[in-house]
C-alpha cells in the first residue's frame, strides 16, 4: 500500500482552470474500451428483483487504471433521482475511454425499461388516458392501473410546481413493491459490485448523482471494497440531506443571492407514493441556473427559457422520469417505518424480526455504527457554481459539520468549482461536458495520489 | 398636476378601496355591429357599448364618452372590466373597439374555437367579413427565432401574394381608420359629447392616429397605452426590445428595428404572456422568481388556457413600430388591386406612413392633451424611457399637447391585474385620477 500523501484538493477551482482541465482531459488519447449490460436478479424480502447495470471496462484487463493503493480502480456510478444508467454513461465513458478506470453504471431497481433492448421508454410518464408509467421491477410483470389511483400534490408548489403522483393501492402488489423496493436496491447492488469488482483485486469508488448519492452512501459501507466516494453533486446520507433541504427551505440557495426561504416543514412522502416527473422537474433547476448563470435578467427572456424547458424535457420522455427514493434520500423515518411494517406483515415475520427489518430500512438514512462496522470511507465533495441545492453554504453550515460529527468521523474535503451547474456535464461556454473532465481530473488524481488511502487505525 | 407625479401604493389601495365603495350606476350594454367600405372592401366592425342611465358631464360641459381599444391580441373583452367601472361607478358611456378581423363573427358568443395553432398546421385567421374565411392555401405557416430574447419561436404566416388573405392584411390600416372613426361618431355625436380615448398597449397607436381624426376626441388616457408608431419604434429602440425593470438596470441599448412584412400575421402562445410575467415577476417578487420556476410556468400555461377563446393573433406592428418599408409595401399592394395611379398611389402611401405620426399642418386638429399613466412593473413603459424619449417626443410636436406623467407605485401592463389589497389592480385608481382630470379641466386647457 502506497503511503499517505500530500495530495489535496483545492477548495476552489476557477473557471479558467477548469475550462484548461476540459481541454486538457478531453485531448488525452482514447483508450480502447468496451460496454455490455448486465442484468441479473436478486431476491430480497420474498420477491425477485431485475437489475441491469452497464459495465464500461478497458479492452485490455492489464490496461486498468491502478490507483495509490495499488489496486485496480473501479467506479460504481449511480444516477439521479428520475433517470436510469444513460445519464452518467458520459460520466462513464470519460473515466473508462480517458482514465483507464473499469467503470459500472448502475440503474435503480424498476427504472430499467425491460421489454425493449433500447431500454427506451414509450409515450410519457402521464398518458392522456389518465393512467402513468410504473416501474418494471422483475420482467414480465407490470402495474396495472387498477393498482393506483393518481394524485394531485401542490404542497410544495414554490420548488416543484404542482406534483403528481401514483399512489400504490393496499393490497396490491405495486403496493408491496414500494414497500420493499429499499432491500432490492441494498442487494442488488452490492451484487452488481461483487460481481464486477473482485475484493482482492478493485478498490472501487462511489459517485451518485443527486438522489443516487443517498444510496452511494448508503452503500460505502456495505460494500468491503468502497475505498471512497466521489461526491461531485452527489446528496449525501439521507439523514443529512434531510437537513440540508431543510436549511433552504427546500428552495436552496444560489450564487450571492439570498436564500429565499429558511424554514420548511420535514418532507412526509408515504412510501406508496411514486412521483411522476414532467417538465416541471427541469425547471426547478432551470430556473435557479439560469440566476446564477445571466442573473435576474433571465426573467426578461422566459419565452425562451421555457422554450429550452419544454424542448429539453421532449427530449427525456424515453427515460424512465419516475421516483419515489424520498423516504430514504430525505430521512423520511415514519415512511421507511411503515414501509417495514408492510412487508414483515407480508412475509409474516415476528415481532423481532419485524424490529430487525424496521431498523434496516431506517438504518438506510444514516452512517451504519458500532465496533464491527466498515467505517464511512473518504468523502471528497464537489460542487458546482450554480447548483441550487449544493452551495458552499450549506456544505460548510449543514454537511461537513454532520459528517465531522460521525464515529468515527471520515476524511473529507470540498472543492468548489467555479463554472457548472447540478448536472455536471451540462455543456456551456468553452465547457462541451461541462465541469465533469475537470471534476473527474480531480477524482484521479485524488485516488493515484493516494488521498483516499487511510492509515489503519 | 405636476408633469411627473408618483402615487405611491397606498394611494393605489386607498383609491381602488373608495372607487369599489362607490354605488353602481343603472347600465345598458350591447354590442354593435356595422359594416364599413375602405380601400375597394368590405369590412365587418364591432364594438361595445356600455351606457349609464345618466351620462357624467366634464369640464367643457360635454358629456363624457370613453373609446377604448385593446391591447394586440385580443377583443373588446380585454377591456371590459375597465369599461364597466367607468360606466357603473363614473358615468361615463363607454365603446369598447375590436380591431378589424378579431371579433368571431361565426358565434354570437364571440368565443374563438380550439387553439391559434392547431395540430393539423394550420392557423386561428382572422374575420374581416362575416361569412369570409382565410383557407389554408393562402398562407404559409413560419418559425422566427430573430427575436428570441423577448419572444421566444414566434409563429408567423405569410399570407400568398394574390389571395384575399394578402390584400386584406395590406388593407387592413384603413379598416382601422374607417371602421373606428364611424364607430364614435355612430356613438358620440360631436354635439354631445367630448370623448376621452385608451388604448391599452398596442391599441394605444391607435387611438394616438385616431385623436386627430375624430373631431370631438378631447384627450387622450394614455394608461399604458403605446404612443404614435414612430415614438413607439424609439420606445423600444431604447432598450433594444428588451424593456426595463424598475430597480433593475436596462440589458440592452442598442435598437432593433423591426421589420415585419405587411402580410405576416403573427399567431400568439404562451410565450407572450411569458414575456410579460417574467419581468413582471421580476419587478413584484425580485430574482427569486427564478427559485419558483415550475410554478410560474404553471401560472402562465393556466392563464394561457383561459384566454384560448380570445383572437390570439396580430399583425398590427407596421403601425405600432411604424415600420415604414411595410406600409409602403400595403400601401403599393392596395394600389396595385385597385388600379390607382401614381398620384394617387403616391397619396395612398402617404396616408399610410400617417398612420404612424401625428397629422401636422395649418388645418390640421392638433393633438390633444395627453395623461399618461403608467404602473410600477411593465417592461415596455418605465419612467426612464417617458422621461428620456416618449415625453421629450411629444414636447417636440408642432403644437405641443399638453402633457403629464403619472407613475403608480403598483401594478403590471395589464393594469387591472389582480395583486393583495388591489382586487382590480392599479386601475380603479387610473380611473379615479382620469376622472378627475376631466372633471378639472386638464384636458381643456
Amino acid at each position: 500500500m502506497t503511503a499517505v500523501t500530500d495530495w489535496t484538493p483545492a477548495p476552489t477551482i476557477s473557471r479558467d482552470d477548469i475550462v484548461h482541465a476540459s481541454e486538457e482531459v478531453l485531448a488525452l488519447p482514447d483508450r480502447p474500451y468496451t460496454e455490455r449490460e448486465d442484468v441479473f436478479r436478486v431476491e430480497a424480502l420474498g420477491l425477485q428483483w431485475d437489475i441491469g447495470v452497464h459495465v464500461y471496462e478497458p479492452a485490455d484487463p492489464a490496461a486498468i487504471a491502478v490507483g495509490g493503493d495499488g489496486k485496480k480502480i473501479g467506479g460504481f456510478l449511480l444516477h439521479g433521482g428520475q433517470d436510469d444508467w444513460r445519464q452518467v454513461e458520459p460520466l462513464a465513458r470519460l473515466l473508462t475511454g480517458k482514465f483507464g478506470w473499469k467503470t459500472v453504471a448502475g440503474t435503480f431497481p424498476g427504472r430499467l425499461y425491460l421489454p425493449d433492448p433500447s431500454r427506451n421508454w414509450p409515450g410519457d410518464t402521464l398518458n392522456p388516458d389518465g393512467t402513468a408509467r410504473t416501474p418494471i421491477w422483475l420482467d414480465g410483470e407490470y402495474v396495472t392501473p387498477d393498482q393506483y389511483d393518481i394524485v394531485k400534490d401542490a404542497g410544495n408548489r414554490a420548488r416543484d410546481g404542482v406534483r403528481t403522483l401514483a399512489r400504490a393501492k393496499p393490497g396490491s402488489q405495486f403496493y408491496y413493491r414500494m414497500a420493499a423496493w429499499p432491500a432490492a436496491m441494498e442487494a442488488g447492488m452490492v451484487e452488481a459490485n461483487r460481481r464486477h469488482f473482485p475484493v482482492d483485486e478493485y478498490s472501487i469508488y462511489f459517485q451518485g448523482h443527486s438522489t443516487g448519492g443517498p444510496m452511494v452512501s448508503m452503500l460505502c459501507q456495505r460494500v468491503p471494497n468502497c475505498a471512497g466516494v466521489l461526491a461531485a453533486e452527489n446528496s449525501p446520507f439521507g439523514v443529512v440531506n434531510g437537513r440540508k433541504h431543510t436549511w433552504g427551505g427546500t428552495l436552496g440557495k444560489i450564487g450571492s443571492y439570498e436564500r429565499t426561504a429558511t424554514k420548511a416543514p420535514a418532507k412526509s412522502d408515504p412510501f406508496n407514493e411514486l412521483y411522476l416527473r414532467t417538465w416541471r422537474d427541469l425547471a426547478r433547476y432551470r430556473g435557479p441556473e439560469a440566476l446564477g448563470r445571466e442573473g435576474p435578467q433571465a426573467l426578461m427572456r422566459l419565452p425562451w427559457l421555457m422554450e429550452e424547458i419544454l424542448a429539453e424535457w421532449a427530449q427525456q420522455t424515453e427515460r424512465p422520469r419516475f421516483k419515489c427514493e424520498y423516504p430514504i434520500t430525505h430521512n423520511i423515518r415514519p415512511s421507511l417505518i411503515a414501509a417495514a411494517e408492510v412487508s414483515a406483515r407480508r412475509l409474516g415475520l415476528d415481532e423481532d424480526r419485524t424490529r430487525a427489518l424496521v431498523e434496516q430500512f431506517v438504518g438506510y438514512t444514516e452512517p451504519l455504527t458500532g465496533p464491527d462496522v466498515k467505517p464511512v470511507p473518504p468523502f471528497l465533495f464537489g460542487i458546482s457554481k450554480d447548483s441550487r441545492d449544493h452551495s458552499p453554504e450549506v456544505y460548510a453550515e449543514v454537511i461537513m459539520p454532520l459528517f465531522a460529527a460521525m464515529t468515527p468521523p471520515p476524511k473529507i474535503a470540498l472543492t468548489r468549482f467555479m463554472a457548472g451547474v447540478h448536472m455536471i456535464w451540462t455543456p456551456e461556454q468553452d465547457l462541451p461536458m461541462g465541469i465533469t473532465p475537470a471534476v473527474v481530473q480531480q477524482w484521479h488524481d485524488a485516488i493515484v495520489n493516494g488521498w483516499f488511502v487511510v492509515p489503519a487505525a | 398636476m405636476t408633469a411627473v407625479e408618483e402615487i405611491s401604493r397606498e394611494r393605489c389601495v386607498a383609491a381602488s378601496a373608495a372607487v369599489l365603495a362607490r354605488a353602481e350606476r343603472a347600465t345598458r350594454e350591447h354590442e354593435d355591429v356595422f359594416q364599413v367600405h375602405a380601400v375597394g372592401l368590405d369590412w365587418t366592425i364591432g364594438v361595445r357599448v356600455y351606457e349609464p342611465d345618466e351620462i357624467a358631464v366634464g369640464a367643457d360641459g360635454r358629456r363624457i364618452g370613453a373609446f377604448f381599444l385593446h391591447g394586440g391580441q385580443d377583443d373588446w373583452r380585454q377591456m371590459e372590466p375597465w369599461a364597466r367601472t367607468m360606466a357603473r361607478r363614473f358615468g361615463w358611456k363607454v365603446v369598447v373597439g375590436t380591431f378589424p378581423g378579431r371579433l368571431y363573427l361565426s358565434d354570437p358568443s364571440r368565443n374563438w374555437p380550439g387553439d391559434t395553432i392547431n395540430a393539423d398546421g394550420t392557423v386561428r385567421t382572422p374575420i374581416w367579413l362575416d361569412g369570409e374565411t382565410i383557407t389554408p392555401d393562402q398562407y404559409q405557416v413560419r418559425h422566427d427565432r430573430s427575436m428570441r430574447m423577448r419572444y421566444g419561436t414566434r409563429t408567423v404566416v405569410h399570407a400568398r401574394p394574390g389571395s384575399r388573405f394578402y390584400d386584406r392584411m395590406a388593407g387592413w390600416p384603413l379598416a382601422m381608420e374607417a371602421g373606428m372613426a364611424h364607430a364614435m361618431a355612430r356613438h358620440f355625436p360631436s354635439s354631445e359629447y367630448s370623448i376621452y380615448v385608451q388604448g391599452h398597449s398596442t391599441g394605444g397607436p391607435m387611438v394616438c392616429m385616431l385623436s386627430q381624426r375624430v373631431p370631438n376626441v378631447q384627450g387622450i388616457l394614455a394608461a399604458e397605452n403605446s404612443p404614435f408608431g414612430y415614438i413607439s419604434r424609439r420606445q423600444h429602440a431604447w432598450s433594444g426590445s428588451l424593456g426595463k425593470v424598475e430597480g433593475y438596470e436596462r440589458i440592452r441599448t442598442t435598437a432593433h428595428d423591426r421589420h415585419d412584412p405587411f402580410y405576416e400575421l403573427y399567431l400568439r402562445s404562451w410565450r407572450d404572456l411569458a414575456r410579460y410575467r417574467g419581468p413582471e415577476a421580476l419587478g413584484t417578487e425580485g430574482p427569486s422568481a427564478l427559485m419558483r420556476l415550475p410554478w410560474l410556468m404553471e401560472e402562465i400555461f393556466d392563464e394561457w388556457h383561459e384566454q384560448l377563446v380570445r383572437p390570439l393573433f396580430k399583425c398590427e406592428y407596421v403601425i405600432t413600430h411604424a415600420v415604414e418599408e411595410s406600409l409602403c409595401a400595403a400601401a403599393n399592394a392596395t394600389a396595385d388591386r385597385l388600379g390607382l395611379g401614381d398620384a394617387a398611389r403616391a397619396e395612398l402611401v402617404d396616408h399610410y406612413l400617417g398612420l404612424t405620426r401625428e397629422l401636422r399642418g395649418a388645418d390640421v386638429k392638433p393633438v390633444p392633451n395627453v395623461l399618461f399613466g403608467i404602473s410600477r412593473n411593465s417592461r415596455d413603459h418605465s419612467r426612464d424611457v417617458y422621461e428620456e424619449v416618449i415625453m421629450p417626443m411629444f414636447a417636440r410636436m408642432d403644437a405641443p399637447p399638453r402633457i403629464a406623467l403619472q407613475h403608480f407605485q403598483a401594478g403590471v401592463h395589464t393594469v387591472w391585474r389582480a395583486e393583495p389589497e388591489l382586487p382590480l389592480g392599479i386601475m380603479p385608481a387610473m380611473s379615479l385620477e382620469w376622472d378627475r382630470a376631466i372633471k378639472d379641466g386638464y384636458f381643456t386647457s
